[in-house]
């Protein structure tokens, strides 16, 4: 170590050696994890052996979606 | 890979990452206790900004928690905290010379330095060492940081950026040319001589 490296070292250490972060950072960190594992757990149980589908279900974003679905029946037995 | 966490605590890295596969908070809490000294202090010392090292601390906690499946438990996750918080802390400055933040750069100008020893003409010599590391190109910037602030090994170093160690010590070796360089211009026009050999 020479004269170089220990100017680069003391510069370095002198404005960052003793940085911390704020407490506030590891609040934000506890906030957005708490909802992460929420959501992230509720994606996992979908995958669990015993998980079904809501029975209530409609399987149509929309009721306009269900009467077209329903006119193409027709059509068809029409045809 | 030999990087020891800084906590003295027994237990592994490798088994608070299981325990964090488990939903376990509490070992994000101690992984947290742990890193983020070191790794808010990278980021900082890359970014210049606190806002944004902070920001990056986060975001790689958070990334420790969304990732912790494909973490490997046999190591220390420090070589994989730090790799994120220099990669994010990289893509802010590449962001930020897009997109120029006047009062983030202002802030970050008058972070105070938490020693107060120094004399006047010791500061304005290691703020010009600081200039003059902030020239040098990023891949160099932080490997320098890594070596002098972190006091890394040239190995410890090349498993965190996943190069090879000759490829550390050549921009290290670079680097600090570069400084000396810099460093040696400087001298003469402030009238004060330091060998630098």
């Amino acid at each position: 170590m020479d004269a170089l490296d220990v100017l680069i070292a003391q510069a370095m250490q002198a404005r960052w050696g003793s940085a911390r972060p704020s407490p506030r950072v590891w609040r934000r960190i506890a906030r957005r994890a708490a909802s992460l594992t929420f959501s992230l757990r509720n994606d996992v149980s979908t995958h669990h052996p015993d998980w079904r589908p809501d029975p209530f279900l409609i399987p149509f974003p929309s009721a306009g979606s269900l009467l077209l679905w329903r006119y193409d029946l027709l059509l068809m037995r029409v045809a | 890979m030999e990087l020891q966490s800084p906590d003295r605590s027994d237990i592994p890295d490798g088994v608070l990452i299981a325990r964090l596969r488990r939903g376990e908070m509490a070992a994000l809490a101690e992984l947290y206790e742990r890193y983020q000294t070191p790794i808010f202090r990278t980021a900082l010392a890359i970014t210049r900004d606190q806002g944004a090292a902070e920001d990056i601390l986060q975001e790689c906690f958070i990334r420790l928690l969304t990732h912790a499946d494909r973490i490997r438990t046999d190591t220390s996750v420090g070589p994989w905290l730090y790799r994120v918080a220099i990669n994010l802390s990289c893509d802010w400055l590449h962001h930020r010379q897009r997109w120029p933040n006047l009062v983030s750069k202002l802030v970050g100008r008058w972070t105070p330095s938490l020693r107060v020893e120094w004399t006047v003409e010791e500061r304005e010599i290691q703020e010009k060492v600081r200039e003059a590391i902030r020239s040098l190109p990023l891949p160099q910037q932080v490997v320098i940081v890594l070596y002098y602030l972190e006091g890394l090994s040239l190995k410890e170093i090349a498993d965190i950026l996943e190069v090879p160690e000759g490829t550390v010590k050549s921009r290290l070796h670079y680097g600090r040319a570069a400084l000396r360089e810099r460093l040696a211009e400087w001298q003469p026009r402030r009238g004060v001589v330091y060998e630098l050999t």
